[in-house]
This record gives C-alpha cells, structure tokens and sequence, in this order.
C-alpha cells in the first residue's frame, strides 16, 4: 500500500513469475523500455500486451498519451467495479444530494485502498441510489417482490400468518382461562401467561405450532374436572373463531401483514448476529480481567493475609537455592539467616556464608557476585587457605567460606580498596612463588 | 507498431526465442498488474512512474440531452513520463 516499487523489485516480480534469473528480466525489462522509448521518440505508438499503450502526445506538456490496457485496468478498478453511473432525477440538487449521501460518501473516501473488500462498498450502494431514483417504483417493486414471495415461498407466508394469528388466539386463551381457572388453582395462570410471549415471539411456524399444541392440551386438561362440557365448547368456539381469523386475515391483509413481518425478521437476524459479538467480548474481557487482578493480587499479597516478612523470606530461599548456596549457621539453617545470605552488607551477622566451588563458579566469580569486584578473590582464597592449595587448581565441590565484606575492608566503589586487593594478590602470588 | 512488431524486435535485439519474450512481457504485465492492484506506485527509472489514483464519486451534465451522471469513485493508472523519456519525445516533435 503506497509503496514504491523499484525497477529491481520489478525485475524479481517478473522472475518470479517467468522462472527466469533476476538479472535476465532485469536486462529484459530494460530493453523493452528503451525499445518503447525509441519507437516513442520515433513518433510511433507503441501498444504492449497486458500493459497499455503508449502514444507521442502533441504537446510537450503531455509528451506521451498513455491509455492502460482493459484488463489491467478492471483488476486496479476492481473495488470499485460493482458502481455504476447514475442518471439523476430532475428535482435533485448536488447539494441536496451531499447530505444523504454523506454517510455512503465517507465510506469509500479515506480508503484509498483499492484492494478493498467487495461487500463492504457494496453494501452502502443501494442506499443512495433509492434516493436519487424517484421513490415509486422502488417502492412498487418492493411490494410486488414482496408478494409473490409470499406466494411462492408458502411456509413463509404461514409462518407470518400463524404469527399473527397467534395474537388473538392468546388473548382469548388469556381472557377464557383466568376465569376457570380462578376457580381450581393458583399456579395455573402463571403458567399459561408465560406460554403466550413464546406463541407470540416464536418466528418459525414449527415452534409457533408446537406450543399452540402443548398448551391446548393442558388447558383442557385443567379444565376438564371445572367445567368439561364448558372448555371443549369453548374450545371449539375458539377454534371456529381462530380459523375464521386465520381465513380472513388470510384473504384480506396479506400483503400488508407479510410484508412488515419480513423485514421484522431480517432485522431481528441481524440484531442478534450484532449482539452476539459485543456481549461475548466484553463477557470474555470481564473474566480475563478478573482472573488477572485475582493473579496480580495473589502475587502481591494483598489476597492473602500473611505477613510480609514470610513471603519475603520464601522468596529468598527460592532465590539461595537456585544459586546452590549453602548456608550454614552456627544454630541452625533457619528461614531468618537465609535473608542474610546473599547481601554482602547484611553478611555482618553472625551467619557464616559459604559457596561451593563448581566447574563455571570459581573464587572469582564468588567475589564479583558477594563483593562486585574480580580483584577481591585473594580475600576469599585467604579466607580458605586451609582448604585451597592453590588458587589456580581448584577441585569443583570445595565449600569456601565467603568472609564477611568488612573483615579486610572490602568496598567495590572504593578504588583504594581494590589497590589493595590487587597488592595483596601480588603478595600471595609471591608467597605461592616461594613455596614451590 | 503493435505487439507483435515490438516482440519481434525485442527478440533480435536479445537474440531469444519469440516465445520468452513473450512470456517475459506477460511477466511483466503481471507483475505491474500485482503492484497496482496494491496501491503501490512503480518507478521505472529512465522511462516513468505508474500511480493509481483514487478519484472520488463526481456528477457530470450531458451538455446536449442537460442529464445529469453522478460518477461512481474509480481507481485510475497514471502514467508520468520521465523527463528522460520527455526529452528524448519532445527533441522529435
């Protein structure tokens, strides 16, 4: 999108889809510029299959007339194929047409994007178009397609008409019901009003049917030890009279009933697929939100009502345990010493820190991580001169006592004390020297 | 000069079968096509730029039946010469 395509990505397009070598198209493409520049120049036009036609212009400020061939054309215009030009009504005034179409207009325009979507700009299209053409036959056309569908698709014309029917079966269902039923039980009409939105609302005349059905029994049933001979006359009666409803309204609006009904139905189908999609994703954020400030909670402890101190120290044995660092106390290896561990300045305390010598941890390491400097490893190795003969031979699985920071003055930040470390290093290396 | 002349010449000139050049310049129709439907500009230096232009819906009056068209928007190939491919034109004219 609003890339700009090089003379090279050209080529390797046409590599691409030829099989040959870059360097071939390449130097194919530019023959064939330069061929069509010649015979330009030469005043002829020159026409190129899939491409266009290039034609000398009479005027040097439009030196070539250029026209895209057809097909390369269409497949550029293609979002836009589906337009077509419309003849406006004489009453129309442009700017009168601004303002409906404003909102058809500002669809296409900000996306300049031709690669655009079909249905998305065809959908705007009928919109405006009903308004520019006179109104009346659109809207004839609208009832005629209207009634010969209701014609020929019987089931949706039933459905309509069981709907509409259904609405003054229920109310005499609800006016003849309440009365006998009054006299038997209180649970019955709770019951027999919450069948009627259903009839009502069903849109498809299977379910319109099926409660019609249901209902009818047990509302004879009920009625049956009142007043038998009552309910089925009644019954009757309201079948006569729902039929001769059906039949009427049948013959005599029916057009005017399907008709609503229809588009009744469309919208409803659409609301529901609009619906669906914001309540799932807010549910969906609702959960996923809660789950992360239950986790966030639980991680801080703020859930949890234990004192601070204890997670501080689980986390710190987590941590000592990872770096294989073994601690131990004159007492015992309790949680509260632990803390000590690993913080050179908390190393004062009477717990001793010690580390194991393995094959990527040696004194040095050992010193850049308790003291943050290389140089104070001769510390160490003074500190263990018992258990280490020499420094440069190390056997992985010695445990080294780390002394305590303080002992001989051991400061990263201060330079003078890593002159000193550096010195007594020399010192030791001396010392070793001399031994051998 | 049609097609057909041009691929001829181009295949003396490259000394290849008619039929790659053929293929080469489908090749190339194809590739310009892929580029244009995207909406990207393509530069050929020496020669020219070809740009899709978006042009927005329009009303035209038929000057002679006073019938008034509103145009739908349409996306349409520009074709800028170079000043290369300008200069060599306009030295003939």
């Amino acid at each position: 999108m609003n890339e700009k395509i090089t003379f090279h990505r050209i080529a390797a397009a046409i590599a691409t889809a030829t099989g040959c070598g870059e360097e071939e198209a390449a130097l194919f493409l530019r023959a064939l510029l330069d061929k069509i520049t010649e015979r330009l120049a030469a005043g002829e036009k020159v026409t190129v299959a899939g491409v266009g036609s290039f034609a000398p212009g009479e005027s040097p400020e439009r030196p070539v007339i250029w026209a895209p061939d057809s097909t390369l054309a269409d497949e550029v215009n293609e979002p836009f194929a589906a337009f077509e030009p419309v003849t406006l009504a004489a009453g129309i005034d442009e700017s009168q047409l601004n303002a409906p179409a404003l909102p058809a207009q500002a669809e296409p325009t900000p996306e300049p994007e031709p690669v655009a979507p079909h249905e998305e700009i065809a959908v705007p299209e009928p919109t405006p178009e009903p308004k520019l053409i006179e109104e009346e036959p659109e809207l004839d056309e609208s009832e005629s397609e209207s009634e010969s569908e209701s014609e020929s698709e019987p089931t949706e014309s039933t459905a309509a008409m069981v709907a509409t029917d259904q609405a003054p079966e229920a109310e005499t269902d609800a006016e003849l019901q309440p009365e006998q039923v009054e006299t038997e039980a209180d649970s019955e009409p709770t019951t027999v009003p919450a069948d009627e939105p259903e009839t009502i609302l069903a849109p498809e005349p299977e379910q319109v049917e099926a409660p019609l059905e249901t209902t009818t029994p047990e509302a004879s049933a009920t009625l049956e030890p009142t007043a038998p001979e009552m309910s089925t006359d009644t019954e009757s009666s309201e079948r006569h009279h729902s039929h001769g409803h059906r039949r009427h309204r049948r013959h005599r609006s029916e057009p005017d009933i399907t008709t609503p009904y229809i588009y009744n139905r469309n919208d409803e189908d659409e609301r529901d697929h609009t619906r669906l999609n914001p309540w799932v994703m807010m549910l969906v954020g609702l959960i996923v939100g809660l789950a992360l400030g239950y986790l966030l909670g639980m991680n801080l402890g703020y859930l949890t009502n234990t004192p601070q101190e204890e997670i501080v120290d689980e986390e710190y044995i987590d941590s000592v345990d990872s770096l294989d660092v073994i601690v131990t106390s004159p007492d015992s290896v309790t949680a509260p010493d632990t803390v000590a561990a690993p913080a050179p300045e908390v190393a004062a305390k009477p717990a001793v820190v010690t580390d194991t010598v393995t094959s990527t941890r040696y004194l040095t390491t050992m010193a850049r991580k308790y003291y943050g400097n290389n140089s104070f490893w001769v510390y160490i190795f003074i500190e263990n001169r018992d258990k280490i003969k020499n420094p440069d031979r190390l056997s992985p699985g010695t445990v080294v006592v780390i002394p305590p920071a303080e002992k001989y003055g051991i400061d990263a930040d201060d330079p003078a004390s890593v002159r000193r470390a550096s010195a007594k290093l020399a010192e030791v290396e001396r010392e070793l020297k001399a031994k051998k | 000069m049609n097609k057909e002349n041009i691929a001829d010449q181009l295949a003396s000139r490259l000394k290849r079968e008619r039929s790659d050049v053929d293929t080469l310049i489908k090749g190339f129709a194809s590739a310009l096509q892929e580029a244009l439907v995207e909406g990207d500009t393509v530069l050929l230096p020496g020669f020219g730029t070809f740009v899709p232009v978006k042009e927005d819906e329009k009303v035209v009056t038929d000057l002679s039946t006073g019938e008034r068209l509103l145009l739908p928007p349409a996306i349409t190939i520009e074709f800028n010469p170079s000043s290369l491919l300008r200069r060599k034109i306009t030295e003939q004219i």
